[in-house]
């Protein structure tokens, strides 16, 4: 038996999970060496008496509690990611079908513009006098001048050509 | 007439595996078993006593959270300790290098002898103050040893070296410590 097998053999025996055997006393009782080694592991081991002060049923509330609180937030966390993924689905869902709410659901409802309902703003005919009211039926009546209007130009004269280059051109 | 047999207390993988499976008094029970070992593991690693019940209850929070990451090579208290050692080390940065022994709360021999206890307090501290001087993974290997009774294939395995190599660790330990303490 060599010291260094004694020095592994004395936190063993320290911890009292075991004594020393006949062999090893001696050796002990004999070697300077091994006895300031088991010096130190004793001391080493006072050293941390401290440490079993520690309050066991209150750490176990405690780490309990803290583990309860902490499988509560996960919770959260994780519902909060399917609420996510569930509202980014139904948007998604709405746009692919084309079918998006108005964005203010309070207000009045909006209708898409037809045909039947389409108007241009007039003036206020209710301030006209007879007069005035009559010029404006006869100014409907009349007919459009024959040029047409100016910004819109009169195909009339082109030859088949010509209007063929002028739709080319409208095509790119 | 047999004697009634001795309930045989569950292992700490059984009990890892029913807390796994959601039962909450597993946890419990490992709390019951690994806090005083843990807390002389930290007090021994230079935390003082009243801090060391904060750190148990960090410690053990944080091993149940990663509770998944734990495999059974190493024994649940071993890798207990490693997660309190990485919180020593945290503190020890965050304090920009102070340890936390406070002498004066520890525990001494009751010597009627007032130059005794002198002495044996003189040399606790330099005990102290040597364990907070060896490097990281002799420090760690000797007080899995001496505190936690661990075997070295265990540390090994704990700390990600081999039995051989534990063991030289404890034994440099050992003798710087004695160099440190005379």
């Amino acid at each position: 038996m060599t010291c260094g097998d004694l020095l592994d053999r004395m936190p063993v025996v320290a911890a009292g999970r075991g004594s020393w055997s006949a062999e090893e006393a001696a050796h002990l009782a004999e070697c300077v060496e091994c006895r300031e080694d088991w010096a130190l592991i004793q001391q080493a081991r006072t050293l941390g008496q401290a440490g079993e002060r520690v309050d066991t049923g209150k750490i176990q509330s405690q780490v309990l509690a803290r583990l309860a609180a902490a499988r509560r937030a996960d919770r959260i966390r994780r519902g909060g990611w399917v609420a996510g993924l569930a509202a980014a689905a139904a948007v998604a869902l709405m746009l692919w079908r084309g079918n998006i709410p108005p964005t203010n659901a309070t207000g009045p409802a909006t209708t898409a513009p037809t045909v039947e309902n389409f108007s241009i703003p007039v003036a206020e005919l209710e301030t006209l006098d007879g007069g005035q009211m009559q010029a404006v039926l006869e100014n409907l009546e009349a007919p459009l001048s024959a040029g047409g209007t100016p910004d819109v130009p009169n195909f009339g004269d082109l030859d088949n050509e010509q209007l063929q280059s002028i739709l080319g051109s409208m095509e790119g | 007439m047999n004697p009634r047999p001795e309930p045989v207390s569950p292992s700490d993988a059984a009990l890892v595996e029913a807390y796994r499976a959601g039962d909450q008094s597993a946890a419990t029970l490992l709390v019951a078993r690994h806090a005083t070992p843990l807390g002389r593991f930290l007090v021994s690693s230079g935390v003082g006593p009243d801090e060391a019940e904060d750190l148990v209850q960090e410690a053990l929070f944080r091993a149940f959270r990663r509770i998944d990451t734990w495999r059974a090579e190493a024994s649940f208290r071993s890798w207990l300790f490693t997660i309190a050692g990485n919180l020593v080390k945290d503190e020890y940065r965050k304090r920009r290098g102070r340890m936390m022994v406070s002498i004066e709360d520890r525990d001494l021999a009751d010597h009627n002898d007032p130059a005794a206890t002198l002495d044996a307090k003189d040399a606790e501290e330099r005990l102290a103050a040597g364990l907070t001087r060896l490097p990281r993974l002799q420090r760690e290997v000797f007080l899995l040893r001496v505190n936690g009774g661990v075997e070295y294939e265990e540390i090994a395995a704990t700390l990600g070296t081999t039995p051989g190599a534990a063991r030289v660790h404890f034994h440099h330990a050992v003798k710087r410590l004695k160099e440190l303490v005379r």
